[in-house]
């Protein structure tokens, strides 16, 4: 399997935000990196109180894009202010959405809504009319949760109906199952940008290891995929469940390259692989999502779920999302990652399409910082460096440092406008990364640096790779927090004892026999001076 | 001692975080005076002329805007603030409109040492030598008083500091400064900086005195890391004055320790307000004026011995308000109400908050250039109504600080939860301010609620009146110091402790004591005898 991900998007710059907050980062920080303006906000700031937008109390999720012209879109999550909340609303209700496609002449399969505390016989009837095999699932589901796909008959939907029950879900969609392989499909301003076959979780034997051993072995390979580290194969009870359906347990060894799947859904955070399909993706199903996102008015760009039975070619549209999910397009365990942030950002500020972008990428957390504690409504991202910044690395050498001296040298190195990162070589040495907008900039750092703070600074050697801006201090916290925990229990003790010596001598000090005896000790020194 | 004296402004105890304090304090408190009267709060960066960073910040109400730099506002134009950096041309100007300042002249970097030397055996000493610009009293040779120290001092601001425009003046006698802030037409107040110093009060030594007093300073947020270090120009003025560093001073001796009077020595600012006549508030008043476009300034006064009237040597477009604001003696005075009262004077009747903002968290991202603007929230006008708990028994700490965040945060309470009490977790103190009692009614239950299984709960509940820091924080115990803090109060332990042992061991060794050693043991007789008999 060959994986090919974006060059200017490497692990580093994904690894600034996770998880939910990984597609607002590379959204934001596409049209930064283009020139526009970018501000964060806190939940509930002024420009998205109409929005419609769900969990958001912690900060990440909010901002907006301001281009040159002053002109400012909104965004929640990679969904901005072009669509309208009227279709966002549409796509929420499976059924609204099925109207919709229909009346757009749209393949969707046949389905109608049902509520779980309906009579059982009012639902089988309703079952009967579609025809079975079905699909039950939540009216609003996402993620995948509450689907019960392949319903058979009356009985295994009672049960389906009894779960869902059980965990509250009221308003449900009937729908006829399809058969063929579940698609994402990305699309915006009518072209089809990318498609995602989502395979379920599974292992590939080697004809040695445990499926539990395999599984943990993939997991190290996700831990290093920005957008798969944070959804591991987990093998609980229904994995378990689901093996043992072909005689296997996570002790069984399969064979050497043979394929174990461990679930039927296909869902990423269940641990499924993100298979980039795009080339070889059928033009008639391509259309008939571009055809799909036309259908729902009010919506420019959307992510639309279909089925793709390979044998006759017919696509049926299941879903339309909005604020679709984007990272496992741009990281995808095998094929080719499709640039959704280039393109969504193209559909706003089209002026800025192709023109270039900048190699940087800015912090995501610090930016965060105020809104997180709440002492701010919004904050504007710094711009990108315009021009490439000369970098270097050096060896600073003082007598023994701490981390107060690495403090004073990251303020320095920003007063003068520096990026670059700092970590300590050994007890009295710092190696340190400075990037710049000129060679002039660097060196009076530098000068700066050894007359206020009296440390040595070695000949500089050429720094790579540098790309984020702002200063990092790299030493392990943990290993400071230690050393400083020391430092306080020393403290305690020997102030302590500094306290007992000091009571002691002023008990001493103000003791009768001590001021009697002022007169001799006064004629006693008289006496020294005089000789 | 002086200590005792001191006096916080109310609605500023306890609310000035990190970031506010020191250099940065005029910033935090005139930006929290506009903040807490519901005006809108903005602070930026702005690269000066070497692209070094700066934080500026503006206030906008009512669709005006102004913005600030330090204490300034843009109501001083950029015409006045060039006037006031440039000494020379201050003086000029001051000296036109009949302002008194001393003799003097500027000279260029092109003038030989010669001529300035010539220059100043005409104008006669004693004299003072400064940079035409420095800030901080930098390079400043206050009362040279005759040739030969002007012919080392000279080249040494020239050529070693590199202030090659320099200024010579006559010395001005008298050796106290004034620094009045003026207000259009009005003198808001008056800052006396005196040298460090320690009041004597008869059982300290003066190293524990000096102890004290840093201990006292690091309270005030405006000299909290401005102590007093003892060394070799402390040792030398204590001995000068006939005392020894671990010597009792006397009750109510004010002992100086250095000669320079800069608060970031150790100095202390003084309220003088009520001690200016008529005549320096007259000076102070047409010296601003004098300038064009400074709505307000700081004037430094050089009193007379009759401490009547006095000479202007320097006005500052955006003179630091912590001296007054957080004054070692004397009365603290509200200068950042009364530039927001001139600012917006619309706002002078609006309620106050009583919160603060967390300043940290909103510089960080500016200073490391991540962020170039941070808008503040409005915070709730008028006063909140406040409590603080105390609920010991057996807490899970860490879930239960969690449990009070979200508890406090859905009730639209502002304040803290930290552990008290000892090592064993058996406290938790918490602080809620909110708009009114009955969510703080809700927030409590519930937090009961959630101990309801828990061993020995009790809980003390107290009013709580002191600003509170706008959102909500799980803190955790104690303040963490730095490495290098930590290792300075180590060592400083240490060798504390060693010589008072030294101390303890001579006094014992001395045959003073050991004469005497009979008396004791007779009083400690004596001592025992009358206890028993009562």
């Amino acid at each position: 399997m060959t994986v090919q991900w974006l060059k200017h998007l490497t692990e580093e710059v994904a690894a600034e935000a996770s998880g939910h907050y990984l597609c607002p980062y590379l959204v934001a920080l596409e049209g930064w990196r283009r020139g526009l303006t970018l501000k964060w906000y806190k939940e509930a700031a002024e420009p998205f109180r109409e929005m419609k937008t769900w969990y958001t109390q912690k900060p990440g999720k909010l901002f907006s894009l301001t281009g040159n012209d002053g002109k400012t879109y909104y965004f929640f999550r990679t969904r901005g202010n072009t669509i309208t909340n009227r279709a966002v609303e549409i796509c929420a209700d499976k059924n609204l959405t099925k109207a919709e496609l229909i009346k757009g002449g749209v393949n969707t399969p046949p389905g109608t809504s049902v509520r779980a505390s309906q009579p059982e016989q009012e639902l089988i009837s309703s079952a009967e009319d579609i025809g079975f095999p079905l699909v039950i699932k939540p009216l609003d589901g996402s993620f995948g949760r509450g689907v019960f796909p392949g319903i058979e008959n009356g009985r295994q939907l009672k049960q389906a109906v009894k779960k869902l029950r059980s965990s509250n879900v009221e308003d449900l969609i009937l729908e006829k199952h399809v058969s063929g392989d579940e698609y994402r499909v990305y699309v915006v301003d009518s072209r089809t940008v990318g498609v995602l076959k989502r395979i379920p979780a599974n292992v590939t034997g080697d004809g040695r290891s445990t499926i539990q051993m395999l599984a943990e072995e993939k997991n190290r390979k996700r831990m290093q995929n920005p957008r798969l580290k944070s959804c591991p194969i987990v093998i609980g009870a229904d994995e378990k469940a689901f093996l043992k359906k072909s005689g296997l347990s996570p002790e069984s060894v399969p064979d050497k390259g043979s394929t174990v799947f461990l679930t039927a859904k296909s869902n990423i955070s269940s641990g499924g692989d993100p298979v980039d399909v795009t080339d070889e993706f059928p033009d008639a199903a391509k259309q008939e999502a571009v055809k799909a996102v036309k259908a729902i008015p009010g919506l420019p760009y959307a992510g639309v779920d279909l089925i793709l039975d390979e044998e006759s070619g017919k696509a049926e549209v299941i879903e339309i999302n909005p604020t679709a999910q984007i990272g496992s397009l741009l990281f995808p365990s095998s094929g080719k990652a499709r640039d959704i942030p280039g393109a969504i950002v193209d559909h706003y500020f089209p002026e800025t399409a192709g023109k270039g972008r900048s190699t940087l990428y800015f912090s995501f957390k610090e930016t965060m910082r105020p809104l997180e504690s709440g002492s701010a409504v919004w904050a504007a991202v710094s711009p990108a460096a315009p021009q490439p910044l000369t970098g270097e690395s050096v060896i600073i050498s003082c007598r023994d440092h701490d981390i107060q001296l690495q403090f004073s040298l990251r303020e320095l190195a920003e007063s003068y406008q520096l990026h670059g990162s700092l970590k300590s070589k050994s007890e009295s040495e710092l190696e340190m990364v400075i990037a710049g907008p000129s060679e002039s900039q660097l060196e009076n750092f530098k000068a700066k640096a050894v007359s206020e703070y009296d440390v040595g600074i070695g000949p500089a050697a050429p720094a790579s790779g540098i790309l984020r801006p702002g200063f990092a201090i790299e030493d392990e916290p943990r290993k400071m927090k230690e050393n400083l925990r020391e430092l306080e229990l020393t403290i305690t003790e020997v102030e302590k004892k500094r306290r007992n010596a000091e009571k002691k001598l002023r008990m001493m000090r103000r003791s009768t026999s001590w001021k009697i005896s002022l007169p001799i000790r006064a004629f006693a020194k008289l006496l020294r001076k005089l000789r | 001692m002086a200590a005792t004296t001191y006096k916080w402004l109310p609605h500023l105890e306890g609310a000035v975080p990190t970031a506010g304090q020191g250099k940065r304090i005029s910033t935090y408190t005139v930006a929290l005076e506009g903040w807490r009267r519901g005006i809108a709060t903005k602070f930026y960066s702005e690269f000066d002329e070497e692209n070094k960073l700066k934080v500026r910040y503006c206030l906008s109400y009512g669709g005006r805007e102004h913005h600030f730099e330090l204490s300034k506002g843009d109501k001083v134009t950029k015409e006045a603030f060039h006037i006031c950096d440039d000494k020379d041309l201050t003086k000029k100007v001051l000296a036109k409109a009949g302002v008194p300042v001393p003799r003097g002249e500027k000279f260029g970097g092109n003038v030989s040492d010669e001529e300035i030397l010539r220059y100043a055996a005409e104008l006669g000493f004693p004299l003072v030598l400064k940079p035409v610009s420095a800030n901080g009293g930098k390079g400043v040779f206050a009362n040279v008083r005759d040739m030969q120290v002007l012919k080392e001092a000279l080249p040494y601001v020239r050529s070693e500091l590199g202030y090659k425009e320099v200024i010579i003046e006559t010395h001005v006698p008298g050796d106290k400064e004034y620094r009045i802030i003026v207000l259009e037409d009005r003198v808001l107040g008056a800052m006396h900086r005196i040298p460090a110093n320690v009041v004597g009060d008869g059982v300290h030594t003066i190293r524990e005195l000096i102890y004290q007093k840093n201990d006292f300073r690091k309270k005030n947020p405006h000299l909290t890391s401005r102590l007093i270090k003892i060394d070799k120009e402390v040792l030398y003025m204590i001995k000068e004055a006939g005392y020894q560093l671990d010597e009792v001073l006397e009750q109510d001796k004010r002992l100086f320790l250095r000669v320079q009077s800069n608060l970031s020595n150790g100095g202390d600012s003084v309220d003088v307000t009520h001690k200016l006549t008529p005549e320096m508030r007259h000076i102070a008043i047409e010296a601003t004026k004098a300038v064009p476009g400074l709505a307000h300034s700081g004037v430094d006064l050089i009193i007379d011995e009759e401490e009547r009237s006095g000479v202007v040597i320097e006005v500052n477009s955006r003179p630091g308000l912590g001296g007054h604001l957080f004054p070692m003696e004397g009365k603290a005075r509200d200068f950042a109400k009364e530039f927001i009262d001139f600012y917006f004077p619309e706002t002078v009747e609006n309620d106050r908050s009583s919160l603060y903002f967390n300043f940290d968290s909103i510089l960080e991202p500016i200073k490391s250039r991540s962020a170039t603007t941070v808008e503040l929230p409005v915070p709730p006008l008028g006063t909140l109504k406040g409590r603080r708990f105390v609920i010991s028994g057996t807490i899970e700490m860490n879930g239960f600080k969690k449990f009070v965040k979200r508890q406090a945060l859905q009730n639209n309470l502002q304040g803290y939860v930290k552990a008290g009490g000892g090592a064993e977790d058996d406290e938790a103190v918490i602080v809620v301010v909110g708009e009114n009692y009955a969510d703080i009614q809700n927030f409590k239950d519930e937090c009961l609620e959630e101990l309801k299984d828990s061993q020995g709960i009790s809980i003390e509940e107290s009013e709580w009146k002191k600003p509170v820091k706008m959102g909500f924080e799980a803190l955790s115990k104690g303040k963490s110091k730095s490495k290098k803090d930590l290792e300075k109060e180590v060592n400083q332990l240490v060798r504390d402790k060693e010589r008072l042992e030294k101390e303890l061991n001579k006094m014992k060794q001395s045959n003073s004591w050991k004469i005497t050693s009979p008396v004791r043991l007779i009083l400690d007789a004596v001592k025992k005898i009358v206890r028993l008999k009562r």
